[in-house]
């Protein structure tokens, strides 16, 4: 790997729900941080809605960039390259970032850099480490993604692993909204279960044979759905009755989440003998997953490393960050480039 | 020598025109893959008018009614060029770009969930008078005020309207620059302020609770 250089990246990313621009140089260094959050515009809907998201992206696309801008004190002929997210995400979303990324990269006529969204997670984490030792176990968890790689560079992933069915921020909101903790769920559920016993409601983790690097968290989902409804079904909607114990539901449902990614994420560094495990995505701000993950792994010789907790959820510094990467390669696209969901 | 771009995106086929301060009118036109193909469309417009991206002088853009991802990729290219550029954009309705010249037009769009786009007006040459502003509803509501009037709709609404002997949907970037003359858009990009904002036409809410 040649040692990072001055070269200044303007980064874009609208994949899901936040839209956001940032500069970076030489792939780590961030001069600025623009994130326009969508959060409060989906909190009624109880998720994203891909029509409102697409109309508040295409409200905040220019100022966020602008601002990026100004807040690095970086001039248009200062940049290298404007990256952006083309995959994975929702189709009207991504097609704000990077049609504004065209519009720039042929306006000031600037190398346009393609960049997918869940190796810029892996490199998220990668930026939070001074000297880098490939390869890597690297886990990327969020509301939209639970998987599982094998990384040689910030540009070589070989997938090990994925959800078969819900990713585990999905779990997270579907059981928050059980428990009526509000959107999004991974933040509710950490909260609500702050005084509670994980131990106090048993959750399966669910391993799907000895070997398996996969995961699966819809069975999860059911098992709370069936807890709030009681013995035999018998409430119609899920709650949650006063004598009943909301941190301890709360903590459990956390804990069982977030064992099975710690425990995945050992499985996976065992057999591929790699003691060295990356972890990013929205749900890597959780201190549960944070604080068991480098218990469980210094226990087994393991070292965890997480991105940044301001890098953990969507942001443009990781797009600008690996788009420095993939510069370094020559790997830039033309103005054909499109937008793909998966 | 800068040049004035219009860019049309609400339906297929999709255009872009140029207007040169040489008088030149240069259009392409393309049927789908809007956000894949709109970039490549433009620098390709420009090349032909052997014009730099820094002699853009302005974007019109058609902010609809129509498809909804079609009208984001045209105001998010018109809104990132204006500011990347430092030159104005606004935008005009689709539907003013498809008034017939000297008869009461109704204009009728698939809205999807069983309602229609509809919209009313008369072009007198460059001038367009509207009568009703674009509006949901559906087409049971609409067909009584069809009778002897002139129908253009787009192809998914031709046997539906099929009574109506509607003629075809087709608002045109050139006509955009056209209309945005007539408006007191001069070649250099003054009087784009005083359009409509280069924000899509939704008519509808981004979300909505179904009737249960």
């Amino acid at each position: 790997m040649s040692p990072p250089d001055e070269a200044l990246i303007l980064g874009i990313e609208s994949s899901c729900d936040e839209t956001a621009a940032a500069v970076v140089r030489g792939g780590r260094e961030a001069l600025s941080s623009v994130v326009h959050s969508q959060i409060a515009e989906h909190a009624e809907w109880g998720g994203v809605v891909p029509e409102i998201a697409g109309r508040s992206h295409l409200r905040a696309i220019v100022p966020a960039i602008e601002e990026a801008l100004t807040e690095a004190n970086c001039h248009p002929q200062d940049l290298s390259g404007i990256a952006v997210t083309t995959r994975p995400g929702l189709l009207g979303s991504l097609l704000v970032g990077v049609t504004a990324a065209k519009s720039l990269a042929w306006a000031w006529q600037k190398p346009l850099i393609p960049v997918h969204h869940i190796e810029a997670h892996a490199y998220a984490a990668l930026m939070s480490v001074d000297h880098w030792e490939f390869p890597y176990i690297t886990l990327v968890v969020s509301g939209g993604h639970t998987s599982l790689f094998r990384t040689e560079s910030p540009l070589a992933h070989a997938l090990l692993g994925t959800t078969r069915d819900d990713a585990a921020g999905e779990a997270l909101d579907k059981a928050a909204a059980m428990l009526n903790l509000g959107y999004p769920g991974g933040p509710a559920i950490q909260k609500a279960a702050t005084d509670g016993d994980p131990k106090a409601y048993a959750f399966k983790r669910p391993m799907l044979g000895p070997n398996s690097l996969e995961f699966s968290f819809s069975g999860m989902k059911t098992a709370i759905l069936y807890k709030l409804k009681g013995p035999g079904g018998r409430r119609e909607e899920p709650t949650l009755p006063e004598s009943q114990n909301l941190p301890g539901m709360a903590a459990s449902f956390e804990a069982a989440v977030m064992d099975t990614l710690i425990r995945k994420c050992l499985r996976a560094a065992q057999q591929y003998n790699i003691p060295r495990i990356l972890v990013g995505g929205g749900v890597a701000c959780n201190q549960r997953l944070r604080v068991d993950m480098a218990s469980a792994a210094e226990k087994n010789g393991v070292q965890a490393i997480f991105a940044r907790a301001e890098h953990c959820t969507d942001n443009a510094v990781m797009i600008a960050g690996l788009g420095y990467a993939h510069l370094q390669q020559h790997e830039t696209a033309d103005l054909l480039l499109d937008v793909a969901a998966s | 020598m800068r040049g004035l771009l219009a860019l049309e995106l609400s339906s297929d086929p999709c255009s872009l025109a140029l207007l040169c301060e040489d008088g030149r009118r240069l259009t392409r036109s393309f049927v789908g893959e809007r956000g894949r193909a709109l970039l490549h469309e433009i620098d390709t417009l420009f090349k032909d008018a052997q014009l730099e991206p820094s002699q853009l002088a302005g974007v019109i853009v058609g902010v609809g009614p129509g498809s909804y991802t079609g009208l984001r990729i045209a105001c998010t290219a018109a809104r990132t060029l204006a500011y990347a550029l430092h030159v104005p954009t606004g935008g005009i309705s689709s539907f003013d770009a498809a008034m017939e010249d000297g008869v009461e037009t109704h204009i009728v769009l698939d809205a999807y969930r069983g309602e229609v786009y509809h919209g009313v007006g008369i072009a007198e040459q460059n001038h367009v008078t509207i009568m009703q502003t674009p509006r949901v509803c559906t087409i049971e509501e609409l067909r009584p005020r069809l009778a002897d009037k002139k129908v253009i709709c787009d192809a998914r609404l031709f046997d539906a309207l099929a009574d109506f002997d509607p003629a075809s949907y087709t608002p045109t970037a050139a006509r955009l620059l056209q209309l945005a003359c007539a408006r007191g858009v001069s070649i250099d990009g003054h009087g784009i302020d005083a359009l409509n904002p280069a924000e899509p036409l939704y008519l509808r809410a981004a979300a909505f609770r179904p009737n249960t």
